[in-house]
């Protein structure tokens, strides 16, 4: 009798989230098994690596990383073109932080018009952060929806206590939406009921479950997202059943082991090595628990990070 | 310490003056002062409820985050975060909170129905058999042929006309027995403790027969007493009054860190005392009973509770690993315990549990008689703390999970007691919007409990007041709902229309308070009976106590998802079945020693170590419940 390689059975799959639209678009999630369980069943679309993009120069990221885009980092269209064109990015997500009254002054309207002129400019779908208090989120994020109806953008973010305004939004100009939660499947579960009942389609929704990076708690991200995994496709539990984008590029690139130089730390090696090898098993830990977007920023971690997954799929 | 100086304070608007010394803390100089002032943090500054204005004078007050903007300018402070640095003036704002009044009433003996709307074969039935005992005796007159001593004469008695061996005779009792026998010709009462074989009193003969006892419930926030007359079972006198102590802070924890302040213990004990002895003279008064002639009175309590009466620091209740002093305090007497107008009574008390399952279980375990039946019971008390036990004769099993005030009307703008003048249920029309509701006695409304607030929740809820997180739809044209400094109000009704002169609403932080309590008790019951491998359903009869009010309508318990999903049939409210069990002790000597056996018999499960716990207690806080498969029927009423 043949060896049969025993196969788990799976009840749920997680919903297909479009991102962008015609020549832009990618598609994200869709599989019925646990993270490249390929063995099991289909692993569908393949996890989308963002690159991020900053409405201004980043201040707080080490030289070595900022050295890879000096050239564009005033200027948010050709950087987001470069991430796509030479470092091969499969979604560009675009920070606004200007939009926060304590870096900046940008209006909800030209944050909208930014979003505009990129995305039009760019052949690869856009995900879009506001990193600002939870008020300014919803009134820039309607605009940025408003001019930018019917793109399939993926507006981040909205929680339990902002949820409305911005779902309605959403709805009527036909984008998609980050529900955030604290690291907590059943508030994950909340919003996804919260968000659907006011109408927003279940495969409009993609999950930001607030990860963080190596050495911070990763662990515990990990098995969020494994509970939210499981309860996904084993139990085939609707509310959980959204893709898993992780926002983590911000929470390596501000720990110290990607910024203390080898003078200081000796032991600790190569400091732009350290940072490579900090993303890139970051990053890994969190595809294997499950996500299906993954924010990040160096090259030669993104381009780990694709071969291993090319090599996994 | 002689030149420290003192200044005085005069409280508004009662104009009391005291005198404090420098840098003394402004909240307990108006607790000093004799007033109320709302805190349920226990004066730690993180409630923001002891406001209070400063009309003149030199107040050092820690900045916070309750108080900006125009209240800064016009003098408000936190009075627990405040210190007295001159003479002052200080204005305390009118306490929102109706104080309740005290409940009077002669309870009618049924044979079928002793308790409300319960008949004996769900409770334990009351079998009078007292062993507190009060007889009459005649005591041999010496002789100069036969010259024992008085008391060696009375102990004779005892053996010759009741059968009693070595009885012991207390030297309080001994003082009075030369003269009270020679006034009497001979002839006197005798009260006797047979499980301790002790004479408790001795009497002249010519009194009534007739003896009394209390029996006292000790909540964390409702003091609850019945005078009872031991012969009959009669309950000649009933009072219920809030707990004093909630002044201190509203919750256990809060008390505990009160009471490891100086001073503290004793002024938490000394407030439960007081408001005992208040409750104790007003039913003697009214009732016409001698105090002589109360011989008993049996306390049951929650552990935190019994510490605080008794004096004994609770401190360790609340640190890891969470252990009483004791679950069974020593039965002392009346006096030295301090409590007054009552003398050479016997103060029996309820063996606990476990650190956060006390004697107001087991006696609730006692009274709904759980202990002694096959069918599978879940006990569910809705107090302060909620409490569970599940089980059979066979095996019982319990936990606690804290549930906070807002099912008694704590933590609540608008929560009372279910009193004379609480709104009891309510319905809301879903054209309008508009709220009806039913108020005990009668009536204009002046506060809510918590029948009327589970009402009120799941009302709300279905007629889409509110969404599935408790947080007001605005979205809706819905005039009742009012919005002042960011604030929505949901009212019930308005000022004109009420008993107090206020509106009586709800707010957006209540409905919060209400869900975190009803997600705690659910949690609880969930974890509880996984910890046994048990479904909900195979649970026969689920029986809730409490003091929310008769009148809770399980079905909407169950839409706001805090009891479980299951046939409403299986569901029976019985009140406050701590105080009952404390009456059938009072009664029966045989419940009383059983009362022991069942406390050992619980084993207690430790919620607060259970990640599961507080996993379910986050899924807890929406409506009915994250998982709404657990709902199914809950569908049946909501159309979003």
């Amino acid at each position: 009798m043949n060896f049969q390689i025993p196969k788990d059975e799976y009840t749920g799959k997680i919903n297909t989230l479009k991102l962008g639209k015609d020549k832009t678009e990618v598609l994200v999630g869709g599989e019925s098994v646990l993270p490249f369980y390929s063995f099991d069943g289909e692993t569908s679309n393949k996890p989308a690596i963002a690159l991020d993009v900053f409405d201004m120069t980043p201040t707080n990221w080490p030289e070595y990383l900022l050295n890879y885009f000096k050239d564009v980092a005033d200027d948010p269209i050709k950087w987001a073109k470069k991430c796509i064109e030479e470092f091969g990015a499969d979604a560009i997500c675009l920070h606004l932080t200007k939009i926060n009254p304590e870096m900046g002054s940008m209006t909800p309207e030209e944050a909208g018009e930014l979003v505009k002129s990129i995305r039009e400019a760019i052949d690869k779908p856009l995900i879009v952060y506001a990193d600002a208090p939870l008020e300014i989120v919803a009134e820039v994020m309607k605009k940025v929806s408003e001019k930018n109806s019917e793109s399939n953008i993926l507006l981040g973010w909205v929680e339990e206590d902002n949820y409305k305004t911005l779902a309605a939004s959403t709805i009527g100009y036909k984008n998609n939406l980050i529900a955030l939660d604290p690291l907590d499947v059943n508030i994950a579960k909340q919003i996804n009921i919260l968000l659907t009942q006011l109408g927003l389609s279940a495969d409009r929704i993609a999950m930001d479950p607030s990860s963080s990076g190596l050495g911070y708690g990763i662990e515990y991200c990990f098995s969020a997202m494994e509970r939210l995994k499981i309860a996904a496709l084993l139990q085939d539990d609707k509310m959980t059943q959204m893709p898993i984008i992780n926002n983590i590029a911000a929470e390596i690139w501000k720990v110290k082991e990607v910024k203390e130089s080898e003078e200081a730390y000796p032991e600790w090696g190569n400091l732009e090595e350290r940072g490579i090898n900090w993303e890139t098993i970051s990053a890994m830990c969190m595809l294997l628990s499950g996500s299906n977007i993954i924010t990040m920023r160096h090259p030669k971690a993104v381009k780990l990070i694709k071969e291993i997954i090319s090599e996994l799929l | 310490m002689l030149d420290k100086k003192h200044f005085s304070v005069k409280l508004l608007p009662s104009e009391k003056i005291i005198k404090v010394p420098q840098n003394y803390n402004l909240r307990q100089a108006i607790l000093d002062g004799g007033i109320d002032i709302e805190s349920a943090c226990g004066g730690v500054g993180t409630c923001g409820r002891c406001k209070v204005q400063v009309k003149s004078g030199r107040i050092y007050s820690k900045r916070n985050k309750f108080i900006k903007g125009k209240e800064k300018e016009d003098g408000y402070v936190l009075s627990c975060l405040s210190k007295v640095r001159s003479d002052a003036v200080i204005f305390i704002l009118e306490k929102k909170k109706v104080r309740a009044k005290i409940e009077e009433g002669k309870f009618e003996i049924d044979k079928n129905k002793i308790y409300s709307g319960i008949n004996t074969d769900e409770l334990a039935a009351v079998e009078i058999k007292p062993w507190i005992i009060k007889e009459r005796i005649n005591v041999e007159k010496p002789t100069l042929d036969y010259n024992t001593s008085d008391l060696y004469r009375l102990n004779k008695s005892l053996k010759t006309t009741l059968n009693l061996n070595d009885v012991l005779v207390p030297l309080n009792v001994i003082k009075k027995l030369p003269h009270l026998l020679r006034e009497n010709n001979w002839e006197i009462a005798i009260t006797l403790d047979k499980s301790a074989n002790t004479m408790i009193n001795i009497q002249p003969h010519n009194k009534e027969k007739k003896c009394f006892g209390f029996a006292l419930d000790i909540g964390t926030t409702t003091l609850v007493l019945q005078l009872v007359d031991l012969e009959t079972g009669e309950i000649i006198g009933y009072a219920s009054e809030y707990n004093p102590q909630i002044r201190f802070g509203e919750d256990i924890i809060n008390r505990i860190v009160y009471s490891t302040k100086s001073g503290g213990l004793n002024r938490l004990r000394e407030a439960v005392i007081g408001s005992i002895n208040d409750m104790i003279l007003r039913l003697l008064t009214n009732s016409n009973i001698d105090e002589e002639d109360v011989v008993s009175m049996v306390i049951a309590g929650n552990s935190t509770m019994m510490h605080l009466f008794y004096g004994v620091p609770p401190k360790f209740i609340r640190e890891m690993p969470y252990v009483t002093v004791t679950n069974k305090f020593l039965n002392t007497c009346v006096d030295e315990l301090g409590l007054k107008y009552i003398k050479n009574v016997k103060v029996y008390n309820i063996e606990g549990v476990a650190s956060y399952l006390g004697g107001d279980i087991t006696s609730g375990v006692l009274a709904v008689n759980m202990s002694k039946r096959e069918e599978l019971t879940l006990f569910i008390d809705l107090g302060t703390n909620g409490e569970l036990v599940v089980g059979n004769c066979e095996w019982m099993m319990g936990c606690s999970c804290s549930a906070g005030p807002a099912f008694e009307g704590g933590g609540v703008r608008c929560g009372i007691r279910a009193i004379d003048g609480a709104i009891e249920k309510v319905f809301i029309d879903q054209s309008t919007y508009k709220c009806f509701f039913k108020v005990i006695g009668g009536g204009e409304p002046i506060g809510i409990c918590g029948s009327g607030l589970i009402d009120l929740i799941g009302e709300m809820f279905l007629k889409g007041v509110i969404d599935r997180k408790g947080k007001f739809n605005t979205d809706i044209e819905n005039p009742y709902l009012k919005c002042t400094d960011n604030d929505y109000r949901y009212i019930i009704t308005n000022a004109e229309n009420s008993g107090t002169g206020e509106d009586i609403f709800i707010s957006e932080v209540d409905i919060d308070n209400l869900i975190r309590a009803k997600a705690a008790v659910y949690s609880g019951i969930k974890t509880l009976l996984e910890d046994v491998e048990l479904k909900i359903i195979d649970i026969d009869k689920v029986y809730v106590a409490g003091g929310l009010g008769k009148n809770i309508n399980i079905q909407n318990a169950i839409i706001i998802g805090m009891l479980p999903d299951i046939n409403t049939n299986k569901y029976v409210f019985l009140g406050n079945t701590s105080v009952k069990g404390a009456y059938l002790c009072l009664l029966s000597e045989d419940k009383y020693k059983y009362t022991s056996e069942i406390a050992k018999n619980i084993t207690y499960i430790e919620l607060s170590a259970s990640i599961k716990f507080m996993d379910r207690y986050i899924a807890g806080l929406f409506l009915p419940y994250t998982d709404l498969k657990e709902f199914p029927s809950v569908d049946l009423f909501y159309s979003p």
